[in-house]
């Protein structure tokens, strides 16, 4: 059977188109997005013209000036990033830690907390948008509460974290429903025994149950951290036409309207390291966490 | 002998029914044209044109695509890219254009374009399609923006139609008083934003000064006085309140609700906002030049011939795509006239049903100059600066002064 | 024992509640506006039932202008494809790399893997490159759709793949069935539940997306995501029809998730546990 495991042409056939579709459509375009970030211009647009100028696209994308809004983009989704984390992620496990410790009607809640994550975002946006527009200021009208100077989607100080809410509100089902499931997977026994303990509510909460299902949050922080710097969809479709106040908005802007190619591709890169970087860090925050548990574990026996 | 005779003969059908095939085979063209909408005002002309072309030229077969304006722009620009644009296509003209003419994607029509055709054309028209004497687009239409009032609302507030800016402060004023919005704007798109700042400045800087500039000529500058004043005096719109507060925020056709609605009396806006109004409104709204500043530059338009067909420089079949590129610009600029979707960019006979649109058709014939609009004459990343920092100037972020330094770096800093 | 009402209890279900209705609310609004002339929507009745109820504004949604039907079917034929080959390609590459052996398992495993931190717009330019030719066909959307889908199948599939005991291979060695037949007949069987899983991940990835359906399109293969945000352009004076086209474009995975809730849960639980 080794023989049949190890034969090389049915491991070619198993792998190697795989392999190579992906590698000719998702590896082989960035690294010619990293070498066009590295040239003046792409060929296409000025032909000869084209030439290599190295990192200085990267130092205009962070050069600070009235008209340079990228800065201010990465800052943003920061901001975002940091939104999701500790604002949305905790709101999911309360409510997942609320339902798998059986609140009334658990599963009718968690049935219908999923539902925002199977509309499409777009369909999401537009009616945060005509909510923005219209039925917002009306209810704040009749509250007799100001609205925001030109309007809620307007103002330069509302209007990006208001882009950021209808993303979050419609995932809170999805990290919700990923942490039930974890939290359902904690062995029963432990839980009675630390009840027996005394343990109960926010003390089972923080002592016990989330910190077994730790591997769960991990993906979920991925997930959130990378789909961050990339949101793209919902600003788009809510903000004012080419804006470029998030990375993503900025390079489709750079990309399409100013086709300035070269730039653009930098700001694509960049949001590739940002993910990187991210998840690097992350892999290392939660390595070292499982490394000093079992090392604690060990101390304990 | 026979069997010789018998093969001849059938080689000869067999020739003769292959090229009386190839000769009625029908030569297909790629046509891309936007208003894939139903309810794009020119959308009925252009199945009309398309119905007129097939019935005038059963050889030449035209396979349309139809898209969304914007869609259709940054598809065009991609496509331009791998080289592989439709033969015949609308485009934008301008700054637009000539993106694509530099990177060779147009083909020039000069040799093809006999007196007698260019005779046909009115006067001017091709002044935004032409680079270096070749010509690279022909107009189906001629735009302008101008002023539209609600007669029924000034005559319900006993306002004047205002023909000089201070009366247009007045009314802008009056209005507001008595609880009305002035003013219909669509700010999130920004365009929409244009139509006004580029009207009011052209009053302060006349069509020379604001040309060198769109085209970025030699010398051309936004440091000058006259520019200042021009946005300052949109700035005083601004405070006055003639806009809703929130028309940051809006679309372009959330904007115009309230007009259809008759909640706003005014609105600076293109000369096709004419075919999106309803019978009803048509007999209310009067269209007018925009007011008098003084300067001398009043009578001067902003808007030209600025969107045409264009051929593709590697089309297979040039000869047939100029036919068809003049056919579908000479007759959609009959029948979008007359079905009051836009002005004719070629001489006609034909009749509007539009009231208003043949009050604006009347007044821009009469008109001194029409200067193409900023962010139509600019391409690229200047056109999308013009947009953005007319969008600073309304949020309030920026002052005029700021505006003009902004708008001086598309010069190079 | 009888659950005693504490304030605890109360406070939690009121916020649940709450939080119900904010999920829920969306839904019903979206409902009432497909219902409405534009004139309600905008001032008078923004929040209400409609007060009459305007149900041609689903024929003008559907059919005229909106093409609903039109870009609902390309959205269909994309996803079923584009979710088709990922299973293919991930199971046969989730069964290569993990299944046999051979040097290198481990770095193809990691290089994949590595995708999943690549966004697809960081790729955008140089696909355009690529694809541009294809707009006029599905293959547009479907290719860079499973290609960038393939590294979350595989590490789905694998997870659940390296479970199944060898003992399979073996019998099936016995039997004398070639590499193939075993892993097509008897390995993918057994991963159904798995393919299920990566299916829902890539359905909700492929279903919703916007920038390149945007980019890649003609109108005759547009899809959903695109076919509504034009919607919002196009029906200047008609936002009823646009409410309409909302509804018909959110029903069928509404529906489609309503039946398959308990089914589409456990799976995504289930993936992302063992992934």
């Amino acid at each position: 059977m080794k023989r049949v495991l190890s034969n090389k042409w049915s491991i070619m056939v198993f792998v190697l188109p795989t392999v190579l579709f992906f590698t000719y459509i998702v590896i082989i375009p960035i690294f010619k997005t990293l070498w066009y970030s590295l040239l003046n211009e792409i060929p296409a647009k000025i032909g000869d013209a084209s030439h290599f100028t190295g990192l200085e696209h990267y130092i205009t994308m962070f050069t600070p000036g009235r008209r340079n809004p990228f800065p201010g983009a990465v800052v943003n989704s920061l901001l975002y990033a940091a939104l999701s984390i500790f604002v949305q992620l905790p709101f999911s496990m309360l409510i997942a830690l609320i339902l798998a410790n059986g609140a009334k009607g658990e599963s009718m809640y968690r049935n219908t907390f999923f539902i925002p994550v199977v509309i499409s975002s777009v369909v999401v946006s537009l009616l945060w948008g005509r909510l923005y527009k219209g039925l917002l200021p009306q209810i704040f009208e009749s509250l007799n509460w100001e609205v925001p100077k030109n309007g809620f989607l307007g103002n330069p100080q509302t209007k990006i974290w208001l882009s950021f809410v209808p993303s979050l509100w419609q995932y809170v089902g999805y990290h919700m429903l990923l942490m039930y499931g974890a939290l359902k997977s904690i062995p029963e026994d432990v839980i009675e025994a630390a009840t027996v303990d005394g343990a109960s509510g926010a003390k089972l909460a923080f002592r016990i149950q989330i910190p077994m299902i730790k591997p769960m949050l991990k993906v979920c922080l991925s997930f959130s951290l990378i789909g961050s710097f990339k949101l793209f969809d919902t600003p788009w479709v809510l903000l004012e036409r080419s804006n470029r106040d998030l990375p993503a908005l900025s390079m489709y802007v750079e990309m399409f309207t100013n086709h300035n190619y070269s730039y653009a591709s930098a700001q694509a890169i960049f949001i590739v390291l940002e993910c990187l970087v991210f998840t690097v860090a992350l892999n290392i925050l939660f390595r070292d966490r499982d490394e000093r548990n079992l090392r604690r574990r060990k101390e304990l026996t | 002998m026979k069997k010789l005779l018998a093969v001849v003969l059938a080689v000869a059908m067999l020739l003769g029914m292959v090229s009386i095939a190839s000769a009625e085979e029908p030569v297909v063209l790629k046509v891309a044209s936007i208003w894939s909408a139903e309810t794009e005002a020119n959308r009925a002309p252009m199945l009309k044109t398309l119905a007129e072309f097939e019935e005038a030229h059963p050889e030449i077969k035209l396979e349309v695509e139809w898209y969304e304006a914007n869609a259709w722009k940054d598809q065009g620009e991609t496509l331009a890219l791998s080289d592989s644009l439709p033969d015949v296509f609308y485009w934008n003209a301008g700054g637009v254009l000539w993106n694509l003419v530099s990177s060779g994607d147009i083909l020039a029509l000069n040799d093809y374009l006999t007196d007698d055709i260019k005779d046909q054309l009115i006067g001017g028209a091709l002044a935004n399609m032409t680079f270096d004497g070749k010509i690279y687009q022909l107009p189906y239409t001629n735009a302008c923006s101008c002023l539209y009032c609600n007669t029924e609302l000034f005559d319900k507030y006993g306002v004047k139609i205002p023909e000089t800016l201070d009366e247009l402060y007045a009314a802008v004023e009056a209005f507001k008083a008595a609880g009305v919005t002035p003013m219909a704007l669509g700010g999130g798109d920004k365009w929409p934003t244009n139509m006004y700042t580029d009207l009011i400045t052209l009053r302060f800087v006349g069509d020379e000064a604001a040309r060198a500039c769109y085209y970025k000529t030699e010398g051309a500058t936004f440091m000058t006085q006259d520019w200042i004043d021009g946005m300052a005096a949109f700035k005083k719109l601004i405070d006055l309140g003639a806009f809703p507060d929130n028309a940051i925020e809006l679309t372009r056709d959330e904007s115009e609700v309230p007009y259809f609605n008759g909640e706003i009396p005014m609105y600076v806006h293109g000369q096709w906002f004419s075919g999106s109004l309803s019978a009803e409104m048509q007999q209310k709204v009067k269209a007018v030049k925009f007011p008098a500043v003084g300067k001398g530059y009043d009578n001067q338009w902003m808007g030209g011939p600025a969107e045409g067909f264009s051929v593709a420089a590697y089309t297979q079949h040039p000869d047939e795509a100029f036919i068809a590129c003049q056919f579908l610009a000479q007759h959609q600029s009959d029948n979008g006239f007359e079905c009051g979707a836009g002005l004719p960019a070629w001489k006609t006979e034909v009749q509007c049903g539009n009231p208003v649109m043949n009050q604006i058709a009347q007044q821009v014939a009469e008109g001194d100059s029409l200067l193409l609009w900023g962010n139509t004459a600019l391409s690229g990343a200047d056109a999308d600066l013009i947009g953005a920092t007319v969008y600073d100037v309304l949020a309030g972020t920026i002052t005029p002064e700021q505006w003009c330094e902004d708008m001086e770096t598309i010069f190079g800093k | 024992m009888k659950k005693k009402w504490t304030v605890g209890k109360i406070l939690t279900q009121v916020f649940l509640i709450i939080w119900l209705f904010l999920c829920l609310f969306p839904l019903y609004w979206m409902f009432t506006m497909s219902l409405k002339d534009t004139n309600e929507i905008f001032g008078q009745n923004p929040v209400g039932l409609p007060t009459k109820w305007l149900w041609e504004n689903y024929a003008s949604a559907w059919g005229g202008g909106g093409r609903i039907s039109n870009y609902m079917v390309n959205s269909v034929i994309d996803t079923f494809i584009s979710l088709a080959f990922t299973s293919l390609l991930g199971f046969m590459c989730a069964y290569g790399l993990m299944r046999m052996k051979w040097k290198g398992q481990k770095v193809v495993y990691t290089y994949i893997l590595m995708g999943m931190m690549i966004p697809m717009h960081a790729a955008l330019y140089p696909l355009t490159e690529i694809l541009m030719t294809l707009t006029k066909t599905h293959w547009a959307l479907i290719i860079p759709y499973v290609a960038f889908n393939i590294p979350i199948t595989i590490l789905i599939l694998s997870g659940f793949i390296t479970n199944i005991p060898f003992e399979m291979e073996e019998a099936a060695c016995i039997d004398g069935s070639n590499i193939y037949r075993t892993a097509f007949t008897i390995i993918l069987p057994m991963m159904v539940p798995a393919l299920i899983t990566a299916a829902i991940f890539v359905f909700l990835q492929v279903w919703n997306e916007l920038l390149l359906a945007s980019l890649f399109t003609t109108d005759s293969v547009r899809t959903l995501t695109v076919g509504i945000k034009q919607m919002s352009g196009q029906y200047q004076t008609d936002y009823g029809s646009m409410g309409a086209g909302l509804v018909i474009a959110t029903l069928p995975t509404l529906i489609l998730y309503m039946c398959m809730s308990s089914q589409v849960q456990k799976s995504l639980i289930a993936g992302a546990v063992k992934g």
